[in-house]
C-alpha cells in the first residue's frame, strides 16, 4: 500500500464518489419525477428505491476502481462469509455481481468469447468465463476492477467456483482461501460445523498475514449482526409480496438483491433494505401492484437469465403474471434464522452451509411448496440453467412433483444465466406464450 | 469372465455383497474390510440415455447420464447398495436425485471429501476422518462392522495393489502388449476383488521384457476416464502410445506415500487421501498439478500431452488452458479433444488423434 495510492482512495471516497453520486442521483430523481406519474403499462408506478439502488452501486464500483494500492482487496464469491473481511477493511468484489452486471449491460458475450479464444471451454460457467474475459481483456463496464490482494472462494454455491479461483489464483499471483463447506443432507452433521469452524479461524488467520492486522473480534461481532440484519431486512423486503397485488416482481429483486450480494455486513446496505421495505409497504397499504393487471402469480426456480429479464418481464407481466417469490432472491434470507450472537462462528457455519444449494433435492421440493404455499403461487418457471447444474438437476423431477402431485403448473425455461447464445428469444418467447395459455 | 458373472460368483462363492461405486475417490479398503466388493461405475457407454434423460439436462456429462441410464436399465439390480463419492456438482446431484425421487431402491450411501485442501490442513484431516468414521455408521446396519484388524489388512491388499499399479505405469515401455490390454489389467481393479487384481497384476508384470520394447512415440494420457476404451487403440494405430498416465480413473488415486505402518486405520487411511496426486475432482493447485504432470512426461520421455475429457466435466475443463500452457512453454505440444461416451470413437477423432501424433518428435 502506497501513501499517495491511499491518499487518492480517501480523497476519492470521501469527496468524487459522494458528489458523483449526488450528480447523478439529482438527474435521475429529475428523470424519475418526470416519469413518475406516467403510465408504465404494463407495470405499476416506478419505484425510487431504484434511484438508491443505483448510488449505492455507483460508489461501490467508483470507489472500487482506486483500492488496490490503496485498501486491501479481496474477490469473493456470493456464499463466502464477507463479514469475516470486513474487520480488516477490504474492499470486497464480487466476480459474479461484476459478471451479472455486464450480462445485463450485454457485454458478457464478448468477455465470454474472449476467454473462449484464451482456451476456456463454451461449456463452462458463464459467470466465470465472462470474469476471466474482463480480467484477460481489461474490460468492463464499471470503468476499472480493482486487482486482488485475497481470493476466498466458498464450494456452498458450487464446486465450479473452486476450480475458477484456482484459475484467478494463478492468473493474480495472490494467496487464495477455499471455505469447503459441507453439502448437507437432511440436517447435516455435527463435524460438519466443526469443519466450518475450524475454516473461520483459518481464514482469519489468513486475513490477518495479508493485511497485517489483528482481528478485532467486537468489529467481527458488530459485521457479523449486521449481515444478519440485512439478511431478515432482505427476507422482510421479499415477503410482501406475499400480498396481492405483489407490490414488486421478483425481476424487480434480481435487480434490488444488488446489495445484499456485494454489501451485506454494512450499514448502507440495512438502511437501503429499510428504505425498499417503506416504499413497498406503502404500496402494499394502498393496493398498489408491481404490474397493472396481477391475474395469476408465479415462482422462479434458479439464477436470472440477466440478458432476457427485460423482454421476459414484460411478456409474462403482459399476459397478467406476475412472479411473486424466487428460490434465488430466497436464497440470501432462507438462513439468517441460524445467526446466535452469542456463538458467531458456530451459528454462521450453519447459516453459510444451509442455503438452498449446499443441501439436497428433498429440501429444495419442500422449499419451493413451502414457497409456492406461502406466496400462494399458480405456477412455475423452472430456468434450466446451462451455467449452473448444480441449481439445474433435479428440475425436471420437481416439475413433474408439483405438477402431478399439487397442481401447479410448471415450465422448465431452457437458457443460461450470463450467456445469450445459450438462449433462443424466439423458442424462450413460444414457451411463455405456450404456457400463459395453459392457465386460460 | 464377465463383470456380472464375477458379481454372482463372488456371491455365491465367498458371501461377498456387492456395493456400486460412483466415480472417483472414495475408500475402497472399507468396503474390502467389510468383505464387500465394490464395483465402480465410469459411465459404461452402450445403455438407452432415453430414459435418464427425462431426469437430467443434456448439458449433464455422460458419466451422470450414463450412470442413470445404467440403473435405469436394471443393470444395477443385482447390488445390495450404492455409494456416492462428492466427486463434482453433477455426481453430488445424482447422489441426490436418485434416493430423493426414488429412482432406485437401493440404500445409497455418501461420502463427501474436503475440496481444494493442503495435505497439511489440520480442519480437512479431521473432517476426512469424521466423513470415514460416519460412513462406517452409514454402512453398518447393511454390513456389520470391521475390526481395527480387518481394516489395517485391507489397508495393506490396496497398498500393495497400488504399488503394483504403479510399478506397471512406471515400466509401460517395457511391455509388449498394446494399451488396451495393459489399461484393461490396470482398470480391472474397479471391479475384482484386490487379491483378485494383484494376482493379474502380478501375471501382467511378469511378462516384462528386460529392456524396453516399446518403439512407439510416448505420450501423456490426461483426463477423466478413457472411455470408449477405443481411444487408446486409435493411439496405438497412430503410431505412439500411453507412456504416462494422468487419469483419475488410474493414477490419480494412488497413494503416492505409504501411512505410518503403525498408525490408527482411520489415521491411514486419511494419509493415504492426502498423499493422492493431484486431481483437478479434489480442487489441486493448478500451477502445482500441472507442473508435476510436465515432470511425470518429461521423466518417460513424453513427445506430447493427449487430454482427453468428457464433455460438460468442468472440473477438468477449468485447467485445460493453464496446463496446456505449461507444457508449451515446456516444448511439449498438446491435443484436447472432448468425448460423450458413447459406444464408439469418432473417425472424426481418430483423425484429429492421427494428425497430432504425427507431428510428434520421434524418439532418439
Amino acid at each position: 500500500m502506497t501513501i499517495s495510492r491511499q491518499l487518492q482512495y480517501a480523497l476519492i471516497k470521501n469527496v468524487a464518489a459522494p458528489l458523483l453520486v449526488k450528480t447523478d442521483a439529482w438527474k435521475s430523481a429529475r428523470s424519475f419525477r418526470a416519469k413518475k406519474d406516467k403510465p408504465n403499462p404494463p407495470f405499476g408506478p416506478r419505484l425510487e428505491s431504484y434511484i438508491k439502488l443505483k448510488e449505492l452501486m455507483l460508489e461501490h464500483y467508483f470507489t472500487g476502481r482506486y483500492a488496490d494500492g490503496a485498501v486491501p482487496v479481496a474477490w469473493i464469491t456470493s456464499g463466502s462469509p464477507v463479514e469475516l473481511l470486513r474487520p480488516f477493511g477490504f474492499h470486497i468484489v464480487y466476480p459474479e455481481n461484476h459478471a451479472a452486471l455486464c450480462a445485463v449491460r450485454r457485454r458478457a458475450k464478448d468477455l465470454c468469447v474472449h476467454a473462449e479464444n484464451e482456451g476456456f471451454c463454451r461449456d463452462l460457467c458463464s459467470y466465470a468465463r465472462t470474469d476471466f474475459g474482463s480480467v484477460m481483456s481489461g474490460q468492463t463496464p464499471v470503468g476499472r476492477v480493482p486487482k486482488p490482494d485475497l481470493l476466498v472462494t466458498c464450494t456452498n454455491i458450487c464446486q465450479t467456483a473452486l476450480a475458477w479461483y484456482k484459475v484467478l489464483a494463478r492468473k493474480f499471483n495472490v494467496p487464495l482461501y477455499v471455505f469447503d463447506t459441507p453439502f448437507i443432507y437432511g440436517e447435516g452433521e455435527e463435524h460438519d460445523v466443526d469443519y466450518i469452524v475450524a475454516q473461520f479461524h483459518e481464514l482469519i488467520e489468513m486475513c490477518e498475514k495479508v493485511t497485517g492486522r489483528k482481528l478485532d473480534q467486537k468489529q467481527l461481532t458488530y459485521h457479523t449482526q449486521l449481515g444478519c440484519e440485512c439478511s431478515k431486512a432482505w427476507g422482510k423486503v421479499l415477503d410482501l409480496c406475499r400480498n396481492r397485488p405483489a407490490p414488486m416482481t421478483t425481476f424487480d429483486a434480481f435487480i434490488y438483491i444488488g446489495p445484499i450480494v456485494a454489501m451485506r455486513g454494512l450499514p448502507e446496505c440495512l438502511s437501503f433494505y429499510k428504505f425498499l421495505h417503506d416504499e413497498l409497504q406503502d404500496r402494499v397499504s394502498r393496493g398498489i401492484g408491481a404490474i397493472q393487471n396481477e391475474r395469476y402469480r408465479l415462482l422462479w426456480d434458479n439464477l436470472p437469465i440477466w440478458f432476457a429479464i427485460r423482454d421476459l418481464s414484460t411478456a409474462f407481466a403482459q399476459g397478467g403474471f406476475n412472479f411473486v417469490c424466487s428460490t434465488y432472491t430466497n436464497a440470501w434470507a432462507e438462513t439468517a434464522h441460524h445467526f446466535d450472537p452469542n456463538d458467531v462462528y458456530r451459528s454462521s457455519a450453519k447459516l453459510y452451509s444451509r442455503i438452498i444449494l449446499n443441501r439436497d433435492l428433498r429440501n429444495k421440493a419442500d422449499l419451493i411448496l413451502k414457497l409456492c404455499r406461502d406466496f400462494q403461487c399458480d405456477g412455475a418457471v423452472l430456468h434450466s440453467d446451462r451455467s449452473c447444474k448444480p441449481y439445474s438437476v433435479g428440475q425436471y423431477n420437481l416439475a413433474d412433483i408439483l405438477n402431478r402431485e399439487h397442481g401447479i403448473k410448471t415450465m422448465i425455461l431452457e437458457a443460461d444465466h450470463g450467456d445469450p447464445r445459450s438462449y433462443s428469444p424466439e423458442q424462450g418467447e413460444l414457451r411463455v406464450k405456450a404456457f400463459m395459455e395453459t392457465f386460460q | 469372465m464377465d463383470r456380472k458373472a464375477y458379481i454372482a460368483e463372488q456371491k455365491e462363492k465367498r458371501g461377498r455383497k456387492t456395493v456400486l461405486v460412483f466415480p472417483i475417490h472414495y475408500p475402497r479398503e472399507v468396503l474390502t474390510a467389510l468383505n464387500v466388493l465394490g464395483v465402480e461405475i465410469w459411465g459404461p457407454p452402450g445403455f438407452p440415455r432415453a430414459p435418464a434423460s427425462t431426469h437430467l439436462q443434456p448439458f449433464i456429462c455422460g458419466i451422470a447420464h450414463n450412470i442413470l441410464a445404467f440403473i435405469m436399465a436394471g443393470k444395477a439390480d443385482v447390488v445390495d447398495g450404492i455409494l456416492c463419492p462428492h466427486t463434482c456438482d453433477s455426481l453430488q446431484m445424482l447422489a441426490s436425485l436418485l434416493p430423493d425421487f426414488k429412482l432406485t431402491d437401493k440404500p445409497c450411501f455418501r461420502f463427501r471429501h474436503p475440496k481444494g485442501k493442503s495435505p497439511d490442513s489440520k480442519s480437512a484431516r479431521g473432517f476426512y476422518k469424521a466423513e470415514l468414521k460416519g460412513l462406517l455408521d452409514k454402512l453398518e446396519p447393511f454390513f456389520g462392522r470391521p475390526s481395527e484388524a480387518e481394516l489395517q489388512k485391507a489397508i495393506g491388499l490396496h497398498l500393495e495393489a497400488d504399488e503394483l499399479k504403479l510399478k506397471l505405469l512406471d515400466q509401460r515401455a517395457y511391455f509388449t502388449t498394446n494399451d488396451r490390454a495393459f489399461y484393461e489389467v490396470l482398470r480391472a481393479g474397479e471391479y475384482l476383488w484386490v487379491e483378485d487384481h494383484i494376482a493379474m497384476m502380478k501375471k501382467l508384470l511378469e511378462s516384462k521384457s528386460p529392456e524396453p520394447v516399446e518403439k512407439r512415440k510416448p505420450i501423456m494420457v490426461s483426463g477423466i476416464v478413457p472411455e470408449p476404451m477405443d481411444i487408446l487403440d486409435a493411439i496405438n494405430n497412430a503410431g505412439a502410445f500411453a507412456a504416462a498416465d494422468d487419469f483419475a480413473a488410474i493414477s490419480r488415486r494412488i497413494a503416492m506415500k505409504r501411512p505410518n505402518p503403525d498408525s490408527d486405520p482411520l489415521d491411514a487411511l486419511t494419509d493415504m487421501f492426502f498423499a493422492r496426486r493431484g486431481c483437478t475432482t479434489l480442487g489441486t493447485e493448478l500451477e502445482e498439478r500441472a507442473n508435476l504432470l510436465l515432470k511425470l512426461a518429461k521423466s518417460r520421455d513424453c513427445r506430447g500431452l493427449l487430454i482427453y475429457n468428457v464433455k460438460f466435466c468442468e472440473p477438468e475443463a477449468f485447467y485445460v488452458p493453464d496446463t496446456q500452457d505449461i507444457f508449451k512453454k515446456a516444448g511439449i505440444p498438446s491435443l484436447y479433444m472432448e468425448t460423450e461416451l458413447e459406444a464408439e470413437f469418432s473417425g472424426q477423432a481418430s483423425t484429429r488423434l492421427e494428425a497430432f501424433i504425427e507431428m510428434l518428435e520421434q524418439p532418439s
